[in-house]
């Protein structure tokens, strides 16, 4: 067990780089594998940008020749000593990177795909034609190599320091992808609006990880300028950016080892078989191709297509009802305070109105139920509740704060948590990460002490870990902490939304229909939920088709219909509205409860 | 000038049909599209200028590869990865395909430029004082003729109406009957014939090679981008305004630069403005 905790991944790949060179006395080889250290390097920080942010930034070659010719130019033209020009490359690095993520704040998807195509292309022409700065088309010829003051790195030694480099490199990205930070990458990267509603301010996270995989690019640059001695235009065209990408989803996007696997795979497979070194980038598109429909996960998880596929099918099933919900202390609440008011809210899609002047107030510690027949805005409201729309007139107020204008994520982290009624949890993730991703907002703490490893970084992942494993538990997942949720039941990807949204210790909660296509006996362990969430102080905004449940679980009822609020009142007042028992109530057979 | 910028940016319109019906009807972008195009050149030097093809049956023939192209990439390419979630996976395997069709011309076709003859008389006529060549009125008139056919088609006939239909709502599309995959793979067998018809019209102006399909490509998106993605009218006007534009301002930086024009004025647009210039407010639909 100790021997097993002793091996980490970090472990393995320090040691395999440090020892290679006693191995290795072929000079043709110990310096391929420098190349293939540098390749892994910014495959890494492109890995943490295209497959765990999942933003497609496909022209970062462009970067890694910015750093190359940085370093370069700032040697052979300026005399630069080393450690400067290295350090000035990862820094010009680092800003284009934020330039790029603020491209991609406005822009996702296949128009980032195109714009960072467009930007590399532009780059190489750039180092074509700006023949004072870039010496054109020929190159830097004669690139010093590494020295330190007096001491000038011997082919040996520098492959020392690109080993460094590879491990700290690696140190970092393990550090940040088990932390929360990876998380919110997955997150970001399935599902953007929910990410945001769980409390990740997502331009944020961008901003970060270009930053991050940018410097690592410019970093690889530097390096490759000093172990060629050469750069030309032609080493950083648009097909290094591929090659990159390509390494990236052949290893595996979303995955630590996918680079390093990837890496080797695309760099020693045209090494050792001369005969396709003509066709080599022809194999790469194909080797893309195929890899991309029949693997889209990469080689990392080609094990998996040959093991029995154990989805883990027995976790569907009933949701386990052993664990009774041990009744909460009540927690004193002010009667009578109102947590949430909405005031006159109207939001139309073209000419259909789906709300129309609708207010709300919902009071501290109570369950507020929210009803009317399909199509009446009761999702469209929670949608503007979370600012997930914003809407076309009115007002929210949140603890009597004006929050109308908010964005998603600040919404969340001011303390409203919500479920979805088409289920979105995390379908990669495991039930312990779905919860966490909620839990991340609770105190977050800042991303480098992430990627250093500071123990106070360590003390919240731990702290957060323990939550988060009581929620499971709270909610009867606790026997499934590991599973994708992907593979759970229906049902319990409900109480899994439930238990994420409560991770982000919200003062109120809304619930978008967390009854539906649950059996009986669970609809009776989420009313005992409900009641237990109630307990704890947390309001709750419910909305549900089952109307008895509705009416017996809350305080206060409002009905929509047709986007407009027909009614509100106690379960009592409702039951005997005349308005509601016409509008909805009333056609018993013809409701979907 | 102004009219030579026409007949270019009557071509790169073509291209950015090319990408606006393959988009409306499945919501992709084919990444592929410009190597496409550069088929479409090839494969007209190869039947007009080695087989002796007459010019008439050059388009044709050309068509009817493209054709079978559509239908393969479709099968392999994009109907496997669209089940998957995202957008990555779709970006990538078309950019994969492109990769493939880009090298496999090179080693076919090597890397030279073949000269491409002009349909007619490169010599220009003054028209109203202006030095107009034929082969660039050929040209725009031709490419004008095309894309009104292809707006009475989509106007007029079951087929474009189907394919309207999928565009604006796939399942209520099926529900009426509409055989959805038979109206996407004809949008890439169009889409496919435009680009390759594309290709031979520039292919006077550029001559044919294995590298001519990435900036192409790039700028035919630039002009549907332009025009906004779900725009038909959008992707000819913004062809025409990125043609004119390109050519205007060549003079103004050095020659080096020329292709990038459109790489630059597609990047400040999309920032500015990322639903296209005529395109709806609605933006980064993708």
């Amino acid at each position: 067990m100790n021997f097993r905790k002793f091996i980490t991944p970090v472990r393995i790949v320090a040691v395999t780089v440090i020892i290679v060179p006693a191995l290795i006395r072929n000079p043709y080889w110990l310096n391929l594998i420098a190349l293939l250290e540098i390749y892994i390097l910014v495959s890494l920080g492109l890995s943490l940008i295209l497959g765990y942010a999942g933003q497609a930034l496909l022209g970062l070659g462009a970067v890694y020749g910015i750093g190359a010719y940085t370093s370069a130019i700032l040697m052979v033209d300026y005399s630069w000593p080393f450690y400067l020009a290295l350090l000035a490359a990862m820094g010009l690095a680092g800003v284009v990177g934020l330039l790029l993520s603020l491209i991609s704040a406005r822009l996702q998807g296949f128009y980032l795909a195109m714009v960072t195509i467009a930007f590399a292309i532009i780059f190489e022409r750039a180092l074509v034609n700006f023949e004072s700065v870039s010496h054109g088309a020929e190159g830097l010829v004669n690139i010093p190599a590494a020295s330190l003051g007096s001491w000038t790195f011997s082919p040996t030694d520098y492959y020392y320091l690109i080993a460094a480099a590879l491990i700290l490199g690696t140190w970092m990205t393990r550090n940040l992808i088990e932390s929360d930070f990876g998380r919110s990458c997955l997150a970001m990267h399935s599902n953007q609006s929910t990410a945001a509603i769980l409390g990740i301010n997502t331009s944020k996270l961008k901003h970060q990880v270009f930053l991050m995989g940018c410097i690592f690019a410019g970093l690889g640059g530097s390096l490759y300028a000093h172990l060629t001695r050469y750069v030309s235009p032609d080493s950083f065209s648009l097909e290094i950016s591929f090659f990159f990408s390509l390494v990236v989803i052949v290893g595996g996007m979303g995955s630590f080892w996918g680079p390093f696997l990837g890496a080797l795979v695309m760099l020693l497979l045209p090494e050792t078989l001369h005969v396709f070194q003509e066709f080599k980038l022809l194999v790469y598109g194909f080797i893309l191709l195929i890899c991309i429909v029949m693997l889209p996960k990469g080689l990392v998880r080609l094990p998996d297509r040959f093991r029995k596929k154990r989805v883990a099918g027995s976790s569907r099933g009933s949701v386990s009802m052993q664990q009774p919900i041990v009744a909460a202390p009540q927690n004193p609440v002010k009667q009578d305070k109102v947590i949430l008011r909405v005031l006159g809210i109207s939001k139309s899609f073209g000419k259909l109105t789906a709300l129309n002047d609708v207010s709300l107030s919902v009071k501290e510690g109570s369950v507020h139920g929210l009803i009317g027949p399909n199509g009446s805005g009761k999702t469209t409201l929670v949608n503007t509740i979370s600012s997930t729309y914003k809407p076309d007139g009115g007002q929210i107020f949140f603890n009597d704060r004006d929050i109308t204008s908010f964005k998603p994520h600040k919404i969340a982290r001011l303390g409203i948590g919500r479920t979805f009624q088409n289920i979105s949890v995390y379908p990669e993730l495991t039930v312990l990460d779905n919860i966490l991703v909620g839990l991340h907002n609770f105190q977050p703490t800042d991303t480098l002490s992430k990627a250093f490893d500071l123990p106070r970084a360590r003390r919240h992942e731990e702290k957060i870990r323990e939550s988060a494993k009581k929620l499971a538990a709270l909610v009867g997942l606790e026997a499934h902490l590991s599973t994708p949720a992907e593979a759970l039941g229906h049902n319990h990807k409900r109480f899994l939304e439930i238990a994420r949204a409560l991770g982000l210790r919200p003062s109120l909660i809304l619930l978008d229909e967390p009854g539906a296509g649950l059996s009986g006996e669970e609809l009776i362990y989420l009313h005992k939920l409900i009641s237990h969430i109630r307990r704890k102080g947390i309001s709750i905004l419910l909305i549900e088709h089952h109307v008895e449940f509705v009416i017996d679980v809350s305080d206060f009822i409002t009905v929509l219909n047709y986007g407009v609020k027909i009614a509100e009142g106690s379960p009592a007042e409702i039951t005997n509205n005349q308005d509601v028992i016409e509008a909805y109530l009333g056609i018993r057979e013809g409701t979907d409860v | 000038m102004t009219l030579s910028g026409l007949a270019i940016g009557a071509i790169y319109a073509f291209i950015a049909l090319g990408y606006h019906i393959i988009f409306t009807t499945i919501r992709i972008l084919n990444f592929a599209q410009g190597e496409i195009v550069m088929l479409g050149a090839l494969l007209g030097y190869t039947f007009h200028v080695l087989l002796r093809f007459p010019l008439v049956l050059t388009f044709f023939c050309v068509g009817i590869v493209c054709s079978i192209l559509g239908i393969l990439f479709e099968k392999v390419a994009v109907q496997p990865v669209l089940k998957s979630e995202g957008t990555l996976a779709w970006i990538i395997s078309t950019v994969a395909v492109g990769i493939v069709i880009r090298n496999m011309a090179n080693s076919i076709w090597g890397s030279t430029p073949l000269p491409f003859p002009s349909f007619f008389s490169q010599d220009p006529f003054s028209f109203m004082g202006i030095g107009i060549t034929p082969q660039a009125i050929f040209t725009f008139i031709l490419a004008m003729a095309i894309i009104i056919f292809l707006a009475w088609f989509q106007a007029r006939t079951i087929l474009g109406k189907s394919i309207r239909a999928v565009a604006f709502d796939k399942i209520s599309a099926e529900l009426v009957g509409i055989n959805t995959r038979l109206i996407i793979t004809l949008s890439f067998i169009i889409s496919f014939c435009l680009s390759g018809t594309a290709g031979i019209l520039i292919s006077p102006m550029t001559f044919a090679y294995a590298q001519l399909g990435l900036p192409l490509g790039i700028k035919g998106f630039a002009a549907v981008a332009l025009g906004g993605m779900g725009s038909g009218l959008g992707a000819l006007i913004g062809g025409l305004v990125l043609g004119v534009a390109e050519t205007l301002a060549s003079g103004l930086l050095w020659s080096g630069f020329h292709d990038t024009i459109a790489l630059m004025l597609l990047i400040s647009v999309l920032l500015l403005k990322p639903s296209g210039l005529f395109g709806k407010a609605s933006s980064a639909r993708y």
